[in-house]
């Protein structure tokens, strides 16, 4: 078990590294850099706006650092698969806890010291902190850390509602107290407090384990969306295969598919119209760029950029789209219903021009909004008129047909 | 002969996985094919429905071939896969809507069956749900009502009783009743012999991407006379003889 938890870190390590290396290529490191920069100075500026009397502020921190406190959950990485092959070893899971407890807990501490980190220049000057009471606020984050993890861990086993229910309120609303108390009364009441309490919690996890089980299926959907919010995070950089497009209800949107005909003839165009509105992956690329470009576009003028940024941000909107064509071709009927090649094509070049021209709407009231003439947004209207037609009627022919 | 399988030779790539097939199905005529895991069912059926090309040999399906006119042909033919296959982004009435489109079916009659359908498998309170999230079972009587609700001339149904609750079991068997006496022809492959023998009207059984034998449950018995009883005994006799080979 000790060892288990240790390939399954290594494991996991080296996969979070090699994305790590394509998120921070060189480019966004200097991008990174700059951000960084921006931020620090843009911080350092406000801290000299702020004067003694600002006693808010410290508020605000005080609920900054417990809404913190939230960051750094329990690396599981319990798998699926587990709840069959590890059910017989359940009782020596605890083992493999304990490791994922200590791993998630240096994780989590390190983010807690930086956070608390951050906050020392405005506490320093709103609320006058010495430098020891700074040491013994680390501490009582540190400690609440601590517990919260404490109380994680213990969640994973099968406790009643009302334990799992209360455990959880009571420690949110303590951490609240004990935080709002370290910064507005004294911060070694706080730090008391806050080590009573982490110690209260870890003998409330030796007393509740033993005598209960494993809460499997709970864990490992925990573990599940643990790792998802990772790869959603590493997706907006690269490609990640773990990540794909789910499907929302989007009921608020059914008027937007009820533009398709109701004929044989337009049966994909049935089926396209709701795949695009339903499925996050292409609905959720069209609306960025969309969004994007529509702003670019506010602020480019009305000159050769805004025309070219119009016409870069529809090709790179309708390139994009062509692998929708595909996405239904791994379903049988896709192939069975008694339904032309061409007239699926058709289809979808018919999705094809409604996306497109939506953008082109947007983009043309973004160009207008900009102050342009009205002769200026009529040139831009043909030349998206041409864009979309010679994207649709021969560019997608060219490559899908 | 509603469904025509003449001399079909064919595979997924050069090595052909079926060798010189011929069978027929009657109008009005449950036809079962049988045969062990790999003996060439799944392809037989992806042949009919047009997902493979034959590399020699024709199907036709009253008097159409996919080569002719495909999408007559298409239009006769109803598909039930092993595994469900849905549309992620359909709810359980957009699937049914949506097949009614493909079909090019007339609405208001199409829906008539298929309410009577749903409420037959006891999906009529979940048409606003996904059925990519059923369990399997519902899954598959989401095949199972998209494809009644066409009026094919011929159904596939690929190993329909596994994963379905005995009483929907009950019912499939029931519909398939029902459009056979329509005049549509059925071909089933499946795993499960016993039903198989009660129910479907003739048999093919597949060996090794080969026909062993064909024809009535009396006509094999006849022709097998020392293997048993059941299509059980004959069948696992017929495959037993090829072990040794």
């Amino acid at each position: 078990m000790n060892e288990l938890y240790q390939i399954r870190l290594s494991r996991h390590l080296r996969q979070m590294l090699r994305y790590l290396r394509l998120v921070f290529n060189d480019h966004f490191v200097i991008a990174l850099m700059f951000f960084v920069g921006g931020l620090g100075l843009a911080y350092s500026n406000w801290l000299k706006t702020v004067s003694v009397q600002d006693t808010w502020i410290v508020a605000i921190v005080g609920l900054i650092l417990w809404l913190g406190l939230a960051v750094g959950r329990v690396a599981t990485l319990l798998e699926p698969a587990d709840v069959v092959f590890l059910l017989p070893r359940e009782h020596d899971l605890h083992g493999y806890l304990v490791h994922a407890w200590h791993y998630s807990w240096w994780l989590a501490q390190v983010v807690q010291v930086v956070l608390v980190g951050l906050t020392v220049p405005i506490l320093m000057i709103v609320a006058r902190l010495s430098g020891l009471s700074l040491l013994v606020l680390l501490v009582t984050q540190l400690a609440l850390k601590d517990s919260q993890l404490t109380g994680s861990v213990t969640r994973l086993y099968r406790l009643t509602l009302a334990q799992r229910r209360w455990s959880q309120l009571g420690y949110w609303v303590l951490a609240l107290v004990i935080m709002m108390l370290t910064l507005f009364v004294s911060p070694w009441l706080g730090a008391i407090l806050a080590l009573v309490l982490a110690g209260g919690v870890r003998w409330w996890h030796t007393q509740v384990w033993p005598h209960t089980v494993i809460a499997w299926r709970d864990d490992i959907k925990l573990e599940a969306n643990r790792m998802l919010g990772i790869y959603r995070f590493f997706n907006l950089f690269t490609d990640v295969p773990m990540v794909q497009g789910t499907v929302k209800r989007r009921r608020y949107l059914d008027w937007l598919v009820k533009w398709a005909p109701q004929k044989q003839s337009q049966a994909f165009s049935y089926l396209f119209a709701r795949g695009m509105v339903r499925g996050t992956e292409f609905s959720g690329l069209v609306s960025r760029l969309t969004i994007i470009g529509a702003i670019l576009l506010y602020f480019s003028g009305h000159g050769w950029l805004a025309i070219a940024l119009d016409v870069i941000f529809i090709y790179l909107i309708g390139f994009q789209l062509l692998p929708f064509y595909k996405r239904y071709d791994n379903i049988v009927f896709t192939h069975i219903y008694p339904i032309d090649l061409k007239q699926r094509f058709s289809n979808f070049q018919r999705l094809l021009t409604v996306v497109l021209s939506l953008t082109g709407v947007v983009f043309l009231i973004a160009f207008w909004l900009s102050n342009a003439s009205l002769a200026q947004v009529g040139i831009l209207l043909v030349i998206n008129v041409i864009e979309i037609y010679l994207l649709v009627a021969w560019y997608a022919k060219l490559r899908l047909a | 002969m509603a469904l025509s399988v003449s001399h079909l030779v064919g595979g997924y790539s050069q090595l052909p996985v079926l060798k010189d097939i011929s069978f027929d199905v009657a109008p009005g005529e449950l036809v079962g094919l049988i045969g062990l895991n790999g003996a060439g069912k799944s392809t037989t059926i992806n042949h009919i429905i047009g997902l493979l090309t034959p590399m020699k040999g024709t199907i036709t399906l009253n008097g159409v071939t996919l080569a002719s006119d495909a999408q007559a042909y298409k239009q006769q033919l109803a598909y039930i896969p092993e595994t469900p296959v849905l549309y992620e982004e359909l709810t359980l009435k957009e699937h049914l809507e949506m097949t009614m489109l493909a079909y090019g079916l007339d609405q208001t009659a199409a829906w008539q069956r298929a309410n009577q359908l749903l409420k037959i498998f006891r999906l009529d309170n979940k048409l606003d749900w996904f059925p990519a999230n059923f369990s399997k079972g519902m899954k598959q009587k989401v095949m199972i009502v998209c494809a009644f609700i066409t009026n094919a001339k011929l159904f596939i149904i690929d190993e329909p009783f596994l994963g379905l609750d005995p009483l929907a079991v009950h019912d499939l068997l029931q519909l398939i009743a029902e459009v056979k006496q329509g005049g549509a022809s059925v071909l089933m492959s499946t795993h499960v012999l016993d039903t198989a023998e009660k129910f479907c009207d003739r048999f093919v059984l597949l060996h090794a991407g080969e026909i062993q034998t064909q024809g009535t449950f009396d006509e094999i018995k006849a022709a097998y006379p020392d293997a048993g009883d059941s299509l059980n005994d004959i069948y696992l006799s017929l495959t037993g003889v090829t072990r040794d080979e």
